[in-house]
C-alpha cells in the first residue's frame, strides 16, 4: 500500500469510518498475526494478541501522527502485547545467552542438509521451531522475529524495541547462534548418515 | 578453526555473520568477511546453516485464518459502536448540564 493511500485510510479510520478500519484489518492483521504467532508459537495466543493489538489501535489511533510508518507503530504495539503475555510464562524455561560460550558453535562445523525440509516431517519441524523459540526469552525472540522473519532493518527494530542499535545486533547475534545450534542436531548431514 | 584469509579468525567471522547477516554488505569489514567465507569451509558451512535456519522459520509462518479475521472485524465493530455511544452520551450530558 502506498504511503498516501495509507495516510488517507488512517485519517478516515480516525473519524470512525467502519470501512476504513476494515481495510486496515485486511491490510495489516495478517502481518500482526504472523509476528505474534512467531513470537508466542501458539495460534490461540496469536489470535488473542492480534485482537488486543487492534483494540489498542482503535483507542490510540488519534495519537498516531504519520511520522513513522503505520506498520512500525503496529509492531511497537504488538511487541508490547507479546511482552505482557510472555511475562506470565515461567522465566526459568528460558536459556541464558549472557555468556559467549552459550552461543558458540560446535568445534568442527557440521554442514546442514541440502534441503532441511526433505528428511524431517512437517509436524516435527514445527515442533522443533516451537521448542527453539520458546527457549529464548521474549526480548531475544522479538528481535529475531522482527529481523529475520519480518525483514525489518536494525534501525527500525531499535525504534520499535527502544534498544540501541548495538543492543539489537547483540541480541540478534545470540538468538541466531542459539537457534542455529539448537537445530543443528536435527538438520545436519552427519546426524542422518 | 582457522585463521587464514585477511587475518580474521573463524570466531570473529561467526560473530559477524550473526550480527550483520543481510546488512551492510559493502563495508570494508564485510568484504574481508566475504573473502574469508569464500576460502574457509567451516565458515561457509556455518553461513549456509544460518541461512537455512532462517529459511525454516520463514517458510513455517502461518497465514491469518479467515475465521480469526471475521472475529476481529466483529470485535472492532462492537468496540467502535460502544465508543460512539459513549461519545454521544458524554455530548448529551454536557449539553444538558
Amino acid at each position: 500500500m502506498e504511503r498516501a493511500e495509507e495516510f488517507e485510510l488512517i485519517e478516515k479510520a480516525k473519524s470512525g469510518d467502519k470501512h476504513a478500519l476494515e481495510k486496515l484489518v485486511e491490510e495489516f492483521a495478517p502481518m500482526v498475526f504472523r509476528f505474534s504467532f512467531n513470537v508466542c508459537r501458539n495460534q490461540e495466543k496469536a489470535e488473542h494478541t492480534t485482537q488486543e493489538t487492534f483494540l489498542s489501535v482503535l483507542k490510540k489511533l488519534h495519537q498516531f501522527d504519520n511520522r513513522s510508518k503505520f506498520s512500525t507503530w503496529l509492531y511497537t504495539i504488538v511487541s508490547n502485547h507479546c511482552f505482557m503475555l510472555a511475562r506470565k510464562e515461567k522465566a526459568n524455561r528460558f536459556v541464558s545467552l549472557d555468556e559467549e560460550e552459550s552461543v558458540m558453535p560446535e568445534k568442527t562445523i557440521t554442514p546442514w542438509e541440502e534441503s532441511p525440509l526433505s528428511r524431517v516431517e512437517q509436524g516435527e519441524i514445527r515442533r522443533l521451531l516451537d521448542e527453539g523459540i520458546e527457549r529464548l526469552s521474549p526480548d531475544y525472540r522479538i528481535v529475531f522475529v522482527l529481523r529475520d522473519i519480518e525483514g525489518l532493518s536494525t534501525n527500525e527494530i531499535s525504534k520499535i524495541t527502544n534498544l540501541s542499535v548495538p543492543a539489537v545486533k547483540s541480541r540478534l547475534h545470540r538468538a541466531r547462534a542459539f537457534l542455529r545450534n539448537f537445530l543443528t542436531p536435527y538438520f545436519a548431514e552427519e546426524f542422518h548418515d | 578453526m582457522t585463521e587464514h584469509a585477511h587475518n580474521i579468525s573463524c570466531i570473529e567471522v561467526w560473530r559477524y555473520i550473526c550480527r550483520h547477516h543481510g546488512e551492510d554488505e559493502n563495508s570494508k569489514e564485510c568484504q574481508a568477511v566475504k573473502q574469508h567465507i569464500a576460502e574457509c569451509p567451516h565458515c561457509s558451512a556455518y553461513c549456509d546453516s544460518m541461512e537455512k535456519m532462517i529459511g525454516l522459520f520463514r517458510s513455517n509462518s502461518p497465514t491469518f485464518p479467515e475465521q480469526a479475521k471475521k472475529n476481529l472485524v466483529d470485535l472492532l465493530h462492537e468496540a467502535l459502536i460502544s465508543t460512539k455511544d459513549k461519545q454521544s452520551d458524554e455530548t448529551g450530558n454536557s449539553t444538558t448540564t
